[in-house]
């Protein structure tokens, strides 16, 4: 493991994230990189006096008066209004007792009416959206279909060409090796033949010197 | 879950499971000078109406953080900076010499000073390596929770991690604290 990838596991080193295959490789480089050993040990450290950052005991107490309280306003607010209704249907019903049959007459009428509107939708959630819904769904996983054919189209075509420019690939780089062990060769041959030239004209030289002699 | 089916003491049971440690990662994140109280309230406000939008793949410690941190940056951007405490006021801040003659009271004064200098070298990150920081260091999240939270790669919240850890470390050196190595690391 060289520096660069022991500092890029280093966090994960830190803070117990790091697989232990890769902690192993990590101490192994430790053990012969005395600068990555060293910032290790800093951060090491330095997460220690981190550590010592105390929150206010205001921040840790818990609230007196927590969200929790504040997300229950609305319901309260809800139920302080029906309170209020109440109180306003009494005052009502204590007026009078002609205004008492008039306000009883009509909340009869009302529950009626309500009657009638949560049978009507009763009524609608049976029939028409069943039928809606599974037209909806059966439109939705023709789509869906669709849609999966053209993807595994498009992954079939890209694969395609994928590997035809991989054949491409590989013939231009075996001509490429296949020119280059061709212009090795020619080297080495060349540089044999040179080498063979002069040892034959070197062999003349000294057949010269020694018929000279 | 519950909670998204409208039940109210699901959603209650979540909050005070929650609650301290989105106020302890607030206060982290802004700083002193804030009212932390108004935007945990908040915070858990918006999680509440924003529970339709909760995927359910999602997990919910980063989506819950991820509301914490932009209620923050809402208000940091009208503050624009951190209320950052001067080496003197800790100085200051720190003498006590009616309480100085006693050994136990030397650490308290230590460890309180220790814990402002650390506070006082937050302040001075840039709010995305603070935030990486506190949601590692002080919140406990795996890269990948808080790659979730912040909408980054987890390459990108190493790198803001790492960054931050460097400034910190010569920001405590500054200020004359060198950390040593005899002390154990804090779990992750």
């Amino acid at each position: 493991m060289d520096c660069e990838t022991c500092r890029e596991w280093m966090l994960d080193m830190l803070y117990g994230e790091a697989p232990a295959a890769s902690k192993t490789l990590v101490l192994e480089h430790h053990a012969v990189c005395a600068s990555c050993r060293e910032e290790f040990r800093s951060l090491t450290a330095l997460r220690s006096t981190l550590a010592r950052w105390q929150l206010p005991a205001e921040i840790e107490s818990s609230p007196r008066q927590g969200p929790a309280w504040r997300l229950r306003l609305p319901y309260l607010a809800a139920a302080a209004s029906f309170l209020l209704a109440l109180a306003g249907a009494f005052l009502l019903f204590s007026r009078s007792a002609h205004a008492e049959r008039e306000l009883r007459d009509e909340l009869i009428r009302q529950e009626a009416r309500h009657r009638e509107e949560i049978l009507s939708l009763k009524a609608a959630l049976t029939t028409s959206p069943g039928m809606a819904g599974r037209e909806q769904a059966g439109s939705l996983n023709a789509a869906i279909r669709q849609m999966v054919e053209e993807s595994e189209a498009r992954q079939a075509d890209r694969f395609g060409a994928r590997l035809s420019d991989l054949r491409q690939k590989t013939e231009a780089q075996r001509q490429y090796d296949l020119a280059q062990v061709s212009a090795s060769l020619a080297y080495l041959e060349g540089k044999t033949g040179l080498q063979m030239a002069r040892t034959t004209e070197l062999m003349g030289h000294v057949l010269q010197a020694s018929q000279n002699r | 879950m519950a909670f998204q089916r409208g039940d109210s003491s699901a959603f209650d049971a979540l909050l005070r499971r929650w609650e301290a440690k989105i106020r302890g990662a607030i206060y982290r994140v802004v700083g002193p000078s804030e009212d932390v109280r108004d935007l945990s309230q908040e915070t858990f406000l918006k999680a509440y109406r924003g529970l339709h939008g909760f995927r359910k793949d999602a997990r919910f410690s980063s989506w819950l953080y991820q509301i914490a941190l932009n209620v923050c940056r809402d208000r940091l951007r009208r503050r624009r900076h951190w209320a950052e405490l001067s080496f003197d006021e800790l100085e200051e801040g720190g003498q006590e010499p009616q309480m100085a003659t006693r050994p136990e009271a030397l650490d308290v004064v230590a460890a309180r000073d220790l814990s402002r200098a650390v506070e006082a070298a937050m302040g001075t990150l840039p709010p995305e390596q603070r935030e990486a920081i506190v949601l590692k260091e002080y919140q406990g999240l795996t890269f990948a929770e808080i790659a979730e939270a912040l909408g980054i790669p987890v390459s990108t919240v190493k790198t803001r991690l790492y960054r931050g850890l460097s400034h910190l470390r010569g920001e405590l050196e500054a200020r004359g604290i060198r950390a040593t190595a005899a002390l154990a690391a804090p779990a992750p």
